[in-house]
């Protein structure tokens, strides 16, 4: 640098832009680490509280890397951001309160007898062992006693065995994988590490120590090993989603449940889990021991017929023996139905896989049943509900009570009851009508006249109406089917239907008014049939499992959520998007990285005169401007344009490559060719993208040997591309963010979702919301980062000509395979 | 006179192999050194070693694949996987697959030999442990 | 308005408890990426020694990773010392030079070592890959080199920028009337001792509305400096001729004390969390603050010209508190 003194003052005017330049460097590098502390914050909050000590920490270090953040942004900009520093200070002061909040630890007792007059904490012990605690209060004799080994104890073991981590680890990402192979084999390997798992003396000798107590009633004792998970048997079935482990001699107790705590990641158990967006940390086990009763006859008794729930009547049904193969659906059981009353009478009996009617078996005898079901009558008055009770008689004639839960009427996922009521020659309640959406789906019927208040309709219901409302559309994400009595199969309502994938029948005319009075509705809308009652087991579930993870988005809440991870910020254009408006640390990194880069490019200002003086414009053939910044000489100096294979920034050269690949498709080019034609054809041509194609917008790159910032702008869309290759992989980094604009609500999310699905292909990490993408790739070596890059240049370029044609949801999947594919031509 | 532990190092890097295989010999191993993935999967159709060390991130193929052949082809083989990078969830999907163990590079010789050890230990032919210790301790 | 012009008028007006508080913290911040730093040099010597496998790219990326944290310490220091931003740029972009010489240069391959020679006859200093570090190493620390072409030159002497130019909102310390107008028109004078105590959060915030004695601070090293203060044969600090002379701003794990007395340096910064990868003691002290007498054992000092820097890395929560405690007693009593 010259000494002159003419130079003197571009030279400070050079300071300036450079410490500008650092100063926005800083800031995106700070923004990038920032975002990864949140990603990893929202996966630990999946495995711990948000008091835990360990949540403390990132919180801080994220809290001081975003005011150190607003300092630099407001060195950019002159201070105009000075309200950011109260918000940032004001949320560090709230999420300081909060570790304050300590929980109070609870009860740490590892191991625990079933028998005390005190209820044990359901938390602690599960839900199944709370059943059977509470069960033994009020039948003391017919309830084997037991113990348990608390969820106390379940996390004492993960943590002395370093699982949590490992298991986070093994999980992370599972939700979004589709990689079948790579899902069985994760949840494998955390099977086989629990199993290995070593179990500390103190819990060993308590196990040893209970089970030596109750040897002494129960001489040459066998045991049952049965998982009691938290959220078990409550508002969620995890019925049969676990495994027990029966006959187990005393000295294998440590292994057996070893064994059953394994079982709680079997895949379809992590499955249910993901896709009831269920936390690790809200669901742990607890495992409950109980000396086996050696039974002549086993069974379950429903004290409610779910088929006919009015008719007071029982179903036991019954096998000899164990009874734990009938319960996962794997044999078939005898059904007796009983009426209640005093006494209780057996009105038929049907033996199993058949609907003969005989007079008795073999292995019980009716008195027995008659017993067990005035029991169950008592059991229904103590506990106040219906309930689905295991019984089991042993060779001496002693009933005993096993379990019971509480049973859930309309949402049996017993596969032995729906062996019962799935009888295939069961006539559909209506048929015909139109095919919406085609597609299974079950549950409870909600008919709705004009005017009823929506919020009231539960989540996986069948919705019955007569007409099709536009309002309807609200419900839509969160209903299992709808059924409508008219309508018009090309209105509104029915292209929401499509987009919101639910199963609908319309046109179903006024015998439909048959349904109502039902309780379950089973609809199969491909084949236009309607049946009352459960007709297909783990279709209800699928349904829940559909609309769970339509909500996933919205379901996360919680003091951290809201002051730390939640997102309100969305659109930058709105007048909304202030620093005022931040209530979150996120929307605080949001709109200081937003910020930021638009300073850098402050159309209009002043600045934007300095930087066009610097920039160089980038030739190229193809429609689109760009003017490069050039932070260290890496485009030549002294001249006013520049060719792409001149400029050294080695990531703006992948991003170039992929943008000018000569596969993809213009329109523009189209566009010129195409002068003179009438408008209405180019339009139909061209893509129904209204308003100004503006591709002569300039859009702007900083570049540097190995940095790039790109803005685009370009008819509305804005896609923003910020990456770091270097010849380490440190700090490599390549980061996405698209928005799309310019169409319809509906299809900017299609857009978004096509963006997420192949983003997440190729290997990013995704964030969407509404129809902002976010996309990173991180840390990884510089070919790999370069792949990146030139992908996501395709990806630019063709994710602007889909507007017009993602025109249903099957079409995203659709371009997607062809984006990946690279068969661009079908982006025309 | 125990059977020399058949051992196949696999690195596009020159100064693993020159580094790593005079580490090897000392304790029994019998090993041969490749540096293109290509001719290492060659190799491997033709001998069955019982430990192969392979990178995990090479340019012509990477480690995983590298992985998969070997498991296809001779599923006893004890895998081990050369890492230089903090790619954690290559490392987690590798290990997903039955990966004998990691290491991460820079490492000490004396810490690949560790899991060595292991891994013969795993395959029923142990190494005598004496020569392990034959290490001047660091620092 | 350039940057630096608005930077200077920021210095010069009353920046107010905020800046001070804001500045602060990026002081640390500014520490955390000299550690960093150093660490990186650590890791490279280690390496060195004989006993690890390593290939070209761990050293390419220990000489990126080591621009990186380097670019970053030379931000934190252009924004507390704004003058001094010029020059600190211009002398970091030399060491970007010498890092991409280092690479270039060594890109050509074996140098010499024959393939498939067997590796005893070839000695360690022989790989290229050793050869490339040692030359890293020579450029990080090197003693036989230049002065001032080392990276741990430029490290101690951005240090020297920054301390000198009092880290409190940018004043030159000469301004300590200055200083000392912004804390007492803040209300942030402790009320049993002669020492002004700064919430670095809450008080960036809000001023506080009544006057706090130390024990009202939820801050394990203000306690631990102050425990063994202010008894009844101790004073503790207490106001002298030129009004009061400390200030410490705090949080739960960390303190800055800085004095506030005219013509003399003195700073302590520590974090304290029980976290030991990142805690740390740090204090900077003019000649004539006597840090000898007050320094318990077990500190890495080094003197120069402009004062002496002392500092304990790695080092257990309890071993800071108990050298709090020492430097409480020496300092205020």
């Amino acid at each position: 640098m010259s000494s002159h003194p003419e130079n003197i003052a571009s030279y400070n005017k050079d300071y300036n832009f450079r410490f500008r330049y650092e100063t926005l460097r800083s800031l995106l590098n700070k923004n990038g680490s920032a975002l990864q502390i949140l990603s990893d914050l929202e996966a630990d909050l999946n495995h711990m509280r948000h008091y835990d000590k360990r949540i403390k920490r990132p919180i801080q270090r994220l809290i001081t890397e975003s005011l150190l953040m607003a300092q630099e942004l407001n060195l950019m900009t002159g201070d105009l951001y000075s309200d950011l520093y109260g918000v940032i200070l004001q949320l560090r002061n709230k999420t300081d309160k909060l570790f304050f909040d300590d929980q109070p630890d609870g009860d740490q007792t590892l191991v625990l007898r079933l028998d005390s007059q005190t209820g044990p904490e359901p938390s602690l012990v599960g839900g199944k062992a709370f059943g059977v605690w509470h069960l033994g209060k009020f039948f003391k004799d017919l309830v084997p006693p037991g113990f348990v080994v608390t969820t106390a104890a379940y996390n004492q073991i993960l943590e002395n065995n370093h699982l949590h981590n490992r298991i986070r680890i093994l999980l992370n990402n599972l939700d979004v994988t589709e990689d079948q192979s790579q899902f069985q084999s994760r949840t494998q390997t955390i099977r086989r590490l629990i199993r290995k798992a070593a179990v500390c003396e103190e819990i060993e000798s308590a196990i040893k120590e209970q089970a030596l107590l109750l040897n002494q009633s129960f001489p040459g004792q066998l045991w049952a090993v049965r998982s009691s998970a938290v959220c078990e048997d409550g508002g969620h079935s995890f019925a049969g989603q676990f495994d027990s482990e029966l006959r187990i001699k005393t000295e294998d107790l440590v292994k057996a449940y070893l064994h059953v705590i394994a079982s709680r990641f079997s895949d379809r158990a992590v499955k249910y889990r993901i896709h009831n967006n269920f936390n690790e940390v809200d669901t742990p086990m607890a495992v409950f021991f109980m000396p086996m009763v050696d039974p002549a006859a086993a069974g379950v008794v429903y004290t409610c017929n779910l088929k006919d729930p009015d008719s007071d009547t029982m179903v036991i049904s019954a096998v000899p023996g164990l009874a734990n193969r009938m319960v996962k659906g794997e044999q078939q059981a005898d059904t007796f139905l009983v009426s209640k009353g005093h006494p209780p009478e057996i009105t038929r009996m049907i033996v199993a896989g058949t609907t003969e009617t005989v007079k008795d078996q073999h292995y019980i005898v009716n008195e027995k049943i008659v017993e067990i079901a005035e029991i169950a009558d008592r059991a229904v008055d103590k506990f106040g509900h219906e309930l689905d009770i295991e019984w089991a008689v042993d060779r001496d004639g002693k009933v005993y009570f096993l379990q019971a839960r509480q049973l859930n009427i309309g949402a049996a996922d017993d596969p032995a009851i729906d062996k019962i009521s799935q009888r295939k020659d069961t006539l559909p309640i209506i048929e015909g009508g139109m095919t919406i959406f085609p597609g299974r789906a079950e549950g409870p019927l909600r008919f709705l006249s004009p005017g009823d208040d929506l919020s009231g309709v539960p989540d996986g219901a069948v919705v019955l109406v007569e007409k099709p409302r536009p309002e309807l559309a609200s419900i839509l994400p969160n209903i299992a089917a709808l059924l409508v009595m008219e309508g018009n199969p090309v209105g509104h309502l029915a292209t929401l239907v499509r987009e919101f994938s639910v199963p609908c029948i319309f046109r179903l005319g006024e015998n439909a008014k048959l349904l109502m009075g039902k309780n379950i509705i089973s609809v199969n809308a491909t084949k236009r049939t309607v049946y009352a009652g459960i007709r297909w087991p783990g279709i209800r579930e699928r349904v829940l499992a559909r609309i769970a993870a339509g909500n996933r988005h919205q379901k996360k809440s919680g003091p951290l959520y809201d002051l730390v991870l939640g997102l309100n910020l969305l659109d930058p254009d709105s007048s909304s998007f202030k620093a005022k408006s931040c209530r979150s640390v996120h929307d605080t990194l949001r709109f200081m990285h937003e910020m930021s880069v638009r300073s850098m490019f402050g159309f209009g200002d002043k600045q934007s005169r300095v930087w066009n003086k610097k920039s160089k414009k980038l030739i190229t053939g193809l429609p689109v401007k760009f003017q490069l910044i050039d932070l260290d000489q890496s485009v030549p100096e002294n001249i006013k344009q520049v060719a792409p294979e001149k400029v050294g920034s080695v990531p703006f050269k992948a991003l170039w490559r992929g943008i000018s690949d000569n596969r993809l498709f213009w329109p523009e080019r189209w566009e010129k060719e195409m002068r003179g034609m009438p408008s209405d054809f180019k339009e139909a041509v061209l893509g129904g993208n209204k308003g100004p194609r503006r591709a002569s917008d300039n859009n702007y790159a900083i570049v540097a040997r190995d940095y790039m910032n790109l803005n685009a702008r370009f008819a509305y869309h804005y896609a923003m591309v910020d990456a770091m290759v270097g010849p380490g992989t440190e700090h490599n980094h390549v980061h996405f963010r698209f928005r799309g604009g310019g169409a319809a609500d509906e299809n900017k999310k299609r857009r978004a979702r096509f963006l997420e699905l192949v983003l997440r292909e190729s290997g990013f990490g995704v964030d969407r919301s509404g129809d902002l993408v976010t996309a990173w790739f991180r840390r990884y070596p510089k070919k790999d980062s370069e792949k990146a890059l030139e992908f996501l240049g395709r990806l630019i370029v063709c994710a602007r000509q889909l507007d017009a044609t993602l025109k249903n949801d099957t079409a995203i999947k659709l371009y997607a395979n062809y984006f990946i594919k690279d068969q661009f031509e079908m982006f025309v | 006179m125990t059977k020399p532990l058949e051992v196949l190092l696999l690195d596009d890097e020159p100064i693993v192999g020159r580094r790593l295989k005079p580490a090897l010999d000392k304790i029994g191993c019998r090993v041969e050194v490749f540096q293109s993935p290509t001719e290492a999967a060659a190799r491997i159709d033709e001998k069955e070693f019982d430990i192969v060390v392979t990178d995990i991130r090479m340019e012509e193929m990477d480690g995983i694949q590298v992985l998969e052949h070997v498991q296809k082809t001779w599923p006893r083989t004890k895998v081990i996987m050369i890492t230089g990078y903090a790619k954690v969830d290559l490392a987690r999907e590798a290990m997903g697959k039955g990966v004998f163990d990691f290491i991460a590079k820079p490492f000490k010789p004396a810490d690949l030999r560790r899991i060595i050890f292991r891994a013969a230990e795993a395959l029923g032919s142990p190494i005598d442990s004496s020569l392990l210790n034959d290490e001047p301790v660091a620092q | 308005m350039s940057i630096l012009e608005k930077l200077k008028k920021i210095s010069h007006k009353e920046p107010g408890i905020r800046q001070f508080c804001i500045q602060t913290i990026r002081f640390k911040k500014f520490l955390e990426n000299a550690r960093a730093l150093l660490d990186l040099f650590n890791d490279g010597r280690e390496k060195a020694l004989g006993e690890y496998i390593f290939d070209r790219h761990y050293v390419v990326s220990l000489i990126d990773r080591v621009i990186e944290r380097l670019g970053m310490m030379v931000y934190d220091a252009s924004v507390l010392v704004p003058k001094n931003g010029e020059t600190l740029y211009a002398m970091y972009d030399k060491h970007k030079l010498a890092a991409s010489n280092l690479i270039n240069f060594s890109a050509s391959g074996n140098g010499g070592v024959k393939s498939g020679s067997d590796a005893s006859e070839i000695s360690l200093s022989a790989e290229p890959e050793y050869q490339l570090l040692s030359d890293v190493l020579r450029w990080f620390d090197g003693k036989e080199v230049p002065a001032d072409t080392t990276v741990m030159d430029f490290v101690k002497q951005t240090f020297f920028y920054v301390i000198q130019f009092d880290a409190i909102g940018g004043f030159e310390s000469s301004d300590s009337m200055q200083n000392r107008n912004l804390f007492e028109n803040s209300d942030v004078l402790s009320s049993d001792m002669g020492i002004y105590l700064v919430d670095l959060w809450k008080d960036a915030l809000e001023l506080p509305e009544a006057s706090r004695s130390v024990r009202d601070f939820n801050s394990v090293p203000l306690r631990h400096l102050l425990m063994d203060v202010g008894g009844r044969e101790a004073t503790g600090p207490k106001k002298d001729s030129n009004g009061i002379p400390w200030v410490a701003a705090v949080s739960e794990y960390q303190l800055s004390l800085s004095t506030l007395k005219p013509d003399c340096r003195f700073r302590l910064e520590t974090l304290a969390s029980g976290y030991e990868q990142s805690d740390f003691i740090f204090i900077f002290a003019d000649k004539s603050a006597g840090l000898d007498s007050i320094l318990p054992a077990g500190f890495h000092v080094e003197s120069t010209d402009y004062g002496q820097l002392a500092w304990n890395l790695d080092v257990s929560a309890k071993t800071i508190e108990d050298s709090l405690m020492i430097i409480g007693r020496k300092l205020f009593n």
